[in-house]
């Protein structure tokens, strides 16, 4: 091309005055003649927050599924990143309870009255994977994060949640497909025992360490468990009937209300 | 009037206690300590790490006083208030060794409660530039040398340029140049940062420190400046042609002589063949907390 | 070769020190031990203690000491596979990992045999009965194979899965087991995945010596599997392709085993004395007219059946050959091949229940059937009302030791019930039991041809030893008649069960 672009081109076209025809010839111009672009004026800033923003989009860590899935879901982002982002153990708990599941159902379908291992898997099967969840031992970087603001309580439930969604959705998944499940409210059984466990262990951790405490609930229950099964006039399933259901909630609720109190309190 | 003063500095102790069973780790220790790098020195055991830990607010102390930024962390708001203003580097940190160097320090300022993700981003991509970190920042950390996870802990520690930093055995790990970079670092922040440097590496405490702390058995056995520190060496520290033999605290040195150190002093007379030399900060360090006294 | 001893050395010295660390474990013996508790307490209400009963046991004891170990052992093998590579010693991964295997298996075999000989002690030895020369390394394969599972496990998947995975089932399994026995589901709860897994053969039966052989070779085959696998986790492309062909040709021997096992010894398949470990010439003995038939190694038993016999038949005037029972040894897990002559066969089990007078009442009943000619009710449905010989059967059981009166009424209803007797059947056998026994055995002595046949009745019976009968009807007994002569037994209730609605008379 032979011609250059006039002072008076260039004004008339940072300034969107000229023509479509002119404006894209001089489009087709200045990407390849540096002169004639030096003629045209540019917000130094806005190229500037431009470049940052490119750069972050480029230079950002990429996320993971579980962040990029609970982000898509509406989750902020920096509570998607705390609940995707779970110590080492927690991904062999979430491995062993998919396991464990997975037998429980089989046994469901082909041992006689096998459902039994369901019911008395589930209600700890959240416990466990809460136990695993946060605190010294347990999770690698704890000296690093039991320092932060967000240390204590807050990371305490944060973690409890990213436990309690997948291990709820696994149980009640597999409930569902047992044999004798024919509603969800009945196949729901073993859902008011497992938050109670869990709501129980968040109380104690207060005096001792979560693992502790839920190991400590843990052994409760299978020591309750096993009583019933050995007493004469009892099964362990009389823990999971409706009338039992009553006394679950009610502790669920003198629970929530103790963590409300702490958390309210501190 | 003084205890209007000292409620006001940064790190405000008194009498504090911290005891792991029967053991006690900290015998009632009283510091204050305000802007500036202090470097806390003492013997394996000598409670160091304790007291970080209970400066960090990671440790509740069994007994005494504790104020930091003028608020007591047996409160728990106050010491959430604590912890978004302040940096601690643990003894051996460890990591999520999935996660990439970008990812955590992300997940760390998300934990720090720092602004929005722009914000958060370009807070740990400063930090990581000032470790040396930014060619790797997309690496997993399991695949970190040693003193570049030391470095990322760092990096963590410097998230949000806290105004109470603690630094855990800092310079493990790093070679001299990165060393040269931490202690660049570290001096820089100190000019409005209080920063308490627990270490072994007497160079750092010489390049870095205005201030020296000395622990022995959860007691401060010594407060004062690196000059002071040296000061109480003096007459006490001697080289020899030959081994003084036992009952001495000696070492050979580079050019075949030994260099003595006596704890107790000499009797005047009692030289034999000692030439005294000027002490250096770790003969007044090992004066202070290593040497078992009255040997000779 | 000095750096193959070398390594020997070190490998020896590792596995001693895994060895020590293991045992130091404060959870691995109380473990176990309550863990056996757990698996054999239920077991325990048998008090004669066979081989066969003791090997169960030790079976289920060491399905628990494997249990234990699994966790265990997970721990120590997540540490080599994790963290040893940072270590640089003489023994690789391969070695280190293979040391803690055979460390574990020392302990795990260490633990069961120091439990073995535990219930050996307990349970008063001699024992009767004969274990098979391959069933004996069996049950501590079943421990070996807990941890070498866990160890597997934590090769392939470098983390604590194993562990949570043990500590959610192995409590909820146990739990599953337990109410499964306490509803009284015994029968059901012997679908036991665990023991499938570890016997999957029809037949259990570690005194057959082909059956054993089969297992022991299955389980041979499972442990070197899983070491393969483990191995197989690890190292180059070549090796580990090498370990994972080795074990999936393994695999194929372990399926071709069970499948081979399952059907050359099917659940019914009658198995001679000849294949059964310490059969020694002919099986069967004289005592007295009586034939004994003990399966092998059940020979003292002997003594104990003619004890409780003798005496009995002894009160009944001669009884010819042709009448003498013959007491045969079945035994509990399988169908033993022996010629018996079918009219005179009296079955006794390889388990006893002590000298409790139900187990008595069965082998008194039993073979005074056979001696008065007593068609048995299995063999053929009769009617015995009125039948005198049915009287002299319920008074042999009435001249028992060591009865409450309600036992030994329940004895004689047992005896009597399924054959219908009359009310006045019924009233005779309760006198009977109050008479002087030299009374009756005069009678008996001088009556014994017309009351030891089919048409002796009772009547006759009662007239010859001068009792007075009351009940006068001779037609089976109703409800109300039970409820009236033996109250408080329930027989009113299960009448219905045996209603038959036109049988034979006894002959």
């Amino acid at each position: 091309m032979s011609w250059h672009l006039t002072p008076a081109q260039a004004h008339e076209y940072a300034h969107h005055r000229a023509d479509e025809v002119t404006a894209m010839s001089v489009e087709a111009h200045i990407t390849h003649c540096a002169p004639c672009r030096d003629l045209l004026p540019a917000d130094e800033d806005w190229l500037a927050r431009s470049w940052e923003e490119l750069r972050d989009v480029v230079d950002r860590p990429r996320r993971g599924p579980v962040e990029a899935l609970l982000a898509s879901l509406g989750m902020r982002e920096g509570t998607a990143k705390l609940l995707a982002a779970t110590p080492a153990l927690y991904r062999s708990w979430l491995l062993a309870t998919v396991a464990v599941l997975a037998a429980a159902l089989l046994a469901a379908h082909h041992l006689p009255r096998g459902s039994l291992m369901f019911v008395f898997v589930a209600p700890v099967v959240p416990l466990a994977g809460v136990a695993l969840a946060y605190g010294r031992g347990v999770d690698p970087a704890h000296s690093l994060t039991s320092v932060t603001p967000l240390a204590g309580q807050r990371l305490l439930f944060l973690r409890t949640c990213a436990v309690l969604v997948p291990a709820l959705t696994l149980c009640m998944s597999v409930s569902l497909l047992l044999p004798s499940a024919h509603t969800p409210g009945r196949a729901a059984f073993w859902l008011l025992p497992a938050l109670t466990l869990v709501a129980g262990s968040l109380v104690l951790s207060r005096w001792i360490h979560l693992s502790a405490a839920s190991a400590a609930l843990g052994v409760l229950w299978l020591v309750a468990l096993s009583v019933m099964a050995v007493s004469e006039h009892a099964a362990p399933i009389q823990l999971l009937l409706p009338q039992a259901q009553v006394w679950w909630a009610g502790a669920l609720v003198a629970l929530l209300g103790a963590i409300l109190l702490r958390v309210r309190t501190a | 009037m003084t205890t209007a003063t000292t409620t006001t500095a940064p790190v405000h102790v008194r009498g504090l206690v911290h005891r792991y069973g029967t053991h006690g780790a900290l015998d009632g220790v009283d510091l204050d300590l305000g802007p500036g790098v202090t470097g806390l020195l003492g013997r394996n055991g000598a409670g160091k790490t304790t007291l970080l830990r209970c400066l960090a607010t990671d440790l509740e102390a069994t007994n005494g006083e504790l104020r930091l930024l003028g608020r007591d962390p047996g409160r728990a708001a106050e010491r959430t208030e604590i912890r978004r203003r302040l940096g601690y580097l643990p003894q051996n940190p460890e990591f999520y060794p999935y996660f990439t160097a970008f990812g955590l320090l992300d997940y760390m300022a998300v934990l720090k409660e720092l602004g929005g993700r722009r914000a958060r981003h370009d807070e740990v991509r400063r930090n990581l530039d000032r470790v040396g970190l930014h060619d790797r920042r997309h690496s997993r950390i399991r695949r970190l040398s040693g003193g570049m996870r030391q470095r990322l802990g760092l990096a963590s520690a410097l998230l949000g340029d806290p105004e109470v930093l603690l630094l855990d055995e800092p310079t493990i790990g790093l070679d001299p140049e990165q060393r040269i970079r931490f202690r660049g670092l570290v001096s820089e922040l100190a000019v409005h940062s209080t920063v308490v440097l627990s270490t072994h590496q007497i160079e750092d405490v010489a390049a870095l420190c205005q201030r020296v702390v000395c622990l022995d058995a959860g007691r401060v056995a010594f407060d004062g400046t690196p000059d002071e520190l040296v000061d109480r060496a003096r007459g006490h520290v001697w080289e020899r042609d030959g081994h003084p033999g036992e009952g001495y605290t000696a070492w050979r040195l580079a050019d075949g002589r030994y260099r003595v150190l006596t704890p107790a002093g000499v009797a005047p007379g009692d030289t034999d063949g000692l030439e005294p030399v000027e002490p250096s900060l770790e003969d007044a360090y090992l004066l202070i907390t290593g040497v078992e006294e009255g040997r000779r | 070769m000095s750096r193959v001893a070398g390594n020997t050395a070190t490998f020896a010295r590792l596995t001693w020190f895994n060895v020590v660390r293991l045992l130091r474990n404060p959870l691995l013996v109380p473990g176990s031990v309550a863990g056996s508790f757990l698996f054999v307490y239920p077991l325990w209400s048998v008090p004669a203690v066979t081989w066969r009963s003791w090997y169960n046991d030790l079976t289920y004891s060491a399905i628990a000491v494997g249990a234990v170990m699994f966790a265990l052992v997970a721990f120590p093998a997540t540490r080599e596979v994790r963290y040893a590579h940072r270590l640089v010693s003489p023994l690789g991964l391969k070695g280190r990992v293979l040391s803690l295997m055979t460390a574990s298996v020392l302990v795990s075999t260490l633990l069961l045999g120091a439990l073995a000989g535990l219930v050996y002690w307990l349970s008063g030895p001699p024992l009767p009965g004969t274990l098979s020369p391959p069933a004996h390394p069996a049950p501590f394969l079943v421990a070996a194979a807990g941890p070498l599972l866990s160890i597997a496990l934590v090769a392939w998947t470098r983390s604590y899965v194993p562990v949570v995975v043990a500590v959610l089932a192995v409590p909820a399994y146990t739990l599953y087991g337990a109410s499964m026995m306490a509803s009284r589901l015994d029968g059901m709860a012997r679908v036991d995945l665990a023991r499938f897994a570890m016997d999957p053969f029809h037949l259990h039966l570690p005194s057959v010596t082909g059956v054993a052989a089969l297992y022991l070779v299955y389980l041979v085959l499972v442990v070197a599997v899983l070491v393969l696998l483990t191995l197989a986790a690890r190292g180059h492309r070549a090796f580990r392709a090498v370990c994972l062909g080795t074990a999936a040709v393994l695999l194929a021997g372990v399926v071709g085993t069970v499948a081979h096992g399952r059907q050359t010894y099917a659940r019914a398949t009658p198995i001679p004395d000849s294949q059964v470990h310490g059969a020694r010439g002919p099986s069967c003995q004289v005592r007295d007219g009586i034939t004994y038939c003990p399966l092998p190694g059940y020979e003292s038993w002997v003594e104990g059946w003619h004890g409780v016999l003798e005496p009995n038949l002894a009160l009944l005037p001669e009884v010819p050959d042709e009448r003498m029972p013959v007491v045969w040894q079945n035994s509990f897990s399988y169908n033993r091949d022996l010629e018996v002559p079918e009219d005179r066969d009296v079955m006794v089990h390889d388990y006893r229940e002590g000298h409790q007078p139900h187990w008595r009442a069965q082998l008194v009943g039993d073979a005074a059937r056979v001696a008065l000619g007593v068609p048995d009710l299995y063999d053929s449905l009769c009617q015995g009302t009125n039948d005198a010989r049915l009287m002299v059967v319920a008074w042999l059981l009435s001249t028992g030791d060591g009865m409450s009166r309600f036992e030994e009424r329940e004895i004689i209803a047992t005896s009597l019930f399924s054959y219908r007797p009359s009310p006045a059947d019924l009233e005779l056998s309760l006198a009977l039991a109050e008479l002087p026994v030299e009374r009756v055995s005069e009678v008996l002595e001088r009556n014994w041809e017309r009351l030891s046949s089919s048409g002796g009745t009772s009547q006759e019976f009662a007239e010859l030893l001068g009792v007075r009968l009351r009940e006068t009807s001779a037609r089976p007994a109703s409800p109300e008649d039970w409820a009236r002569l033996f109250p408080g037994h329930g027989y009113e209730h299960h009448l219905g069960e045996v209603r038959v609605p036109s049988a034979p008379a006894c002959d």
